[in-house]
């Protein structure tokens, strides 16, 4: 097991880690209409408030685009970067890693530019496409910004992004490559995807209503999750074990059974050295649309047995794509952490077809060990189980 | 980390098998600045395959070759790596969000996530093993090898595929990555000490008196500054010509990383 010594999460919901809490215990979602940019489709998002106005530092300026904007904004909370330098302090730069999971980068900025483009269809000379809209340029931007120098790259797998981070992580610890890892995820609004899950009639025209009889689909979140790995580190919070896997099955719709889901799910419980009845809890992926809530649902029988208590927290902030990973394992770890285990957010009618446990009603409920699920297109999978261990 | 390199396939202009490569890496066969063919991959059915996107011919056209008519795909966990996603699916995607008119393809927008390329390979071949899609950008290359060793070292993999690529971008994106030229290179890795191994590889992050490895062919030393998946070529050059210069001495190749120290990559 691997010690988490310190997390953060900003989404729509708020602004750190007592904000989510409060969020989660208040069961109150953020999720508006959606009124961003200049986009004109009817769907509700989780946007974060003022990120347009978070400045990055002088010296980084030129990374300057709305992903790594909310990047600042979410190191800035919960003694994050203090964290990090203590690490850096305790083992050297080059031996902390950064890896960071995105699907969308900063590619706001590009969608921008294309609209600024001259006569002779050239793009602005603002635009720069390493440190906006490159994947990488947000592992760049946070590793520059901690003052980390050991490995860093971004995973880019959609939807299982920031989750896979956490499994890269553990493998060049246990390789001894690094003593400590920043590991995360950040994605922002985009017209690309805003318009492109329309195109796929996979948004919901009202709030995402995970496991609901009559879900519609998602409700896109911007969101940036980060955490702290450290060997040996001192904390009751541990990432326990991971599984990844792919569904081999079709680009944007999951395997009907869940196989590559189930996959994840046992390769993490494996991984953990634990049973499936030792979970207590599992934050799914639950997006909303009828095919993945059935498809997880029936990869979680299958694993698990229909008692494990289980819900998504979609509904708080929305699903936050490439960092949906990120932030619902600080979601999980605040669940360990206060004993607090979530209902379904926005299920108002519990979908009959579902055979696992959805949790409906929120409770105080001491938990040991939560898997969190994240699956993107591709039917690229990641589960990871975290937890909680007195010291 | 240790690992065995079990088979190479690659496609660049001139470079178009590991034995063609390995022969003008040697020295031994001059290198022709030939177009790459546009690849039709053989591992998708046939449908698929016409509506293959041009990076995904590309990542396929090496991955392929690793395969050959013998390796069974289905159990072979992949990393994908490259600077960033599909530059000229995003590029039709901008220019259509530019319009009043923004219904974006729906296939266009699945096809856009950078680890499409993975997910078609994976559909293709049945693989349900781990797949990771990496964006390095230029540093794709050593952060992809970075990765799948340790995939190897760590979690007791047998074989991992390792595929790095990238074509130049279209449009208005060209002038900021002006890649050269497309470039592909698959590598098949084994653990440490494999019966079948073109090299041995040892891998650290170090300080080192080496300065960044460069390539003995001219026109080869400009394709690898010209794309960033091409900065593997002096790893390629020295497996190629391991067993020229010194015997028994490994060759050490220093790889530009996307950390402070470099990737330090001794050939045996």
């Amino acid at each position: 097991m691997t010690a988490i010594v310190s997390h953060t999460a900003t989404s729509a919901a708020g602004r750190g880690l007592a904000a989510h809490l409060d969020a989660l215990q208040q069961e109150r979602s953020a999720l508006k209409p959606c009124d961003f940019e200049t986009v004109e489709l009817d769907t509700w998002i989780g946007e974060v408030a003022g990120v347009d106005e978070v400045a990055l530092p002088k010296d980084l300026v030129h990374y300057d685009c709305r992903n790594n904007r909310l990047a600042e904004l979410a190191l800035r909370q919960d003694g994050f970067e203090a964290a990090v330098k203590a690490a850096i302090d305790q083992f050297g730069s080059d031996r902390v890693a950064c890896l960071m999971g995105t699907s969308t980068g900063g590619i706001l900025s590009t969608e921008i530019a294309y609209r600024e483009r001259d006569d002779t269809g050239a793009l602005p000379d603002w635009l720069d496409y390493r440190t906006m809209h490159s994947d990488y340029g947000l592992a760049d931007y946070v590793r520059r910004r901690l003052g980390i120098d050991g490995p860093s790259l971004v995973i880019s797998t959609a939807c299982s992004s920031s989750a896979k981070v956490f499994a890269t992580a553990d493998r060049y610890l246990r390789a001894g490559l690094i003593d400590a890892a920043v590991v995360g995820g950040v994605d922002t609004l985009t017209l690309t995807t805003l318009y492109g899950f329309h195109s796929l009639q996979l948004t919901a025209d009202e709030p995402c209503r995970p496991a609901d009889v009559d879900r519609r689909g998602i409700s896109i979140g911007e969101a940036a999750g980060f955490a702290l790995l450290v060997r040996g580190g001192q904390s009751e919070l541990h990432l326990a074990g991971y599984g990844e896997s792919s569904d081999a099955h079709h680009m944007s719709a999951p395997h009907p059974e869940g196989l590559g889901a189930q996959l994840a799910m046992q390769r993490a419980v494996d991984r953990a050295g634990l049973q499936p009845q030792d979970i207590d809890y599992i934050n799914l992926h639950g997006t909303g649309t009828v095919a993945n809530d059935i498809s997880e649902d029936r990869a979680v029988v299958t694993v698990f047995g229909t008692q494990t208590p289980a819900s998504s927290t979609k509904g708080l902030a929305g699903h936050a794509l490439g960092a949906a990973g990120a932030l619902e394992a600080s979601i999980a770890l605040l669940c360990l952490e206060h004993g607090h285990l979530p209902r379904s957010l926005q299920t108002r009618t519990l979908d009959p077809a579902l055979n696992g446990t959805i949790v409906m009603e929120s409770e105080a409920r001491q938990l040991r060990h939560v898997l969190s699920n994240s699956f993107g297109f591709g039917g690229n999978n990641g589960s990871v189980i975290f937890s909680r261990v007195s010291t | 980390m240790r690992c065995s390199v079990e088979r190479i396939g690659i496609a660049a202009p001139g470079l178009e098998s590991w034995d063609a490569a390995r022969a003008i890496l040697r020295g031994e066969q001059p290198w022709q600045d030939q177009p790459l063919a546009r690849h039709a991959p053989q591992i998708l059915p046939a449908n698929e395959r016409r509506r293959a996107t041009d990076l995904m011919r590309l990542a396929f056209h090496a991955g392929e070759q690793v395969l050959g008519d013998d390796l069974d795909a289905s159990t072979l966990p992949t990393v994908f790596s490259s600077p960033g996603g599909d530059s000229k699916i995003v590029d039709q995607i901008f220019k259509v969000l530019a319009t009043d008119d923004r219904r974006i393809s729906p296939t266009q927008f699945h096809n856009s996530v950078h680890n499409a390329p993975a997910g078609y390979w994976n559909i293709a071949t049945g693989s349900r093993q781990p797949s990771t899609t990496v964006s390095g950008h230029q540093f794709c290359f050593s952060a992809g090898l970075l990765e799948a060793v340790t995939m190897l070292a760590a979690d007791d993999m047998e074989q991992v595929l390792l595929l790095v690529h990238e074509l130049p971008p279209a449009g208005p994106l060209y002038p900021l990555e002006p890649w050269l030229c497309g470039f592909s290179v698959a590598m098949l890795l084994g653990q440490p000490d494999g019966e079948n191994s073109l090299a041995s590889l040892e891998l650290t992050l170090d300080e080192t008196d080496q300065t960044e490895s460069t390539v003995t062919h001219a026109d080869l030393e400009v394709m690898r500054t010209g794309n960033p998946a091409a900065a593997g070529l002096p790893l390629l050059e020295a497996i190629a010509r391991d067993d020229l210069g010194n015997p028994g001495k490994p060759g050490t190749i220093v790889l530009p990383s996307a950390s402070r120290l470099p990737l330090v990559v001794k050939v045996s």
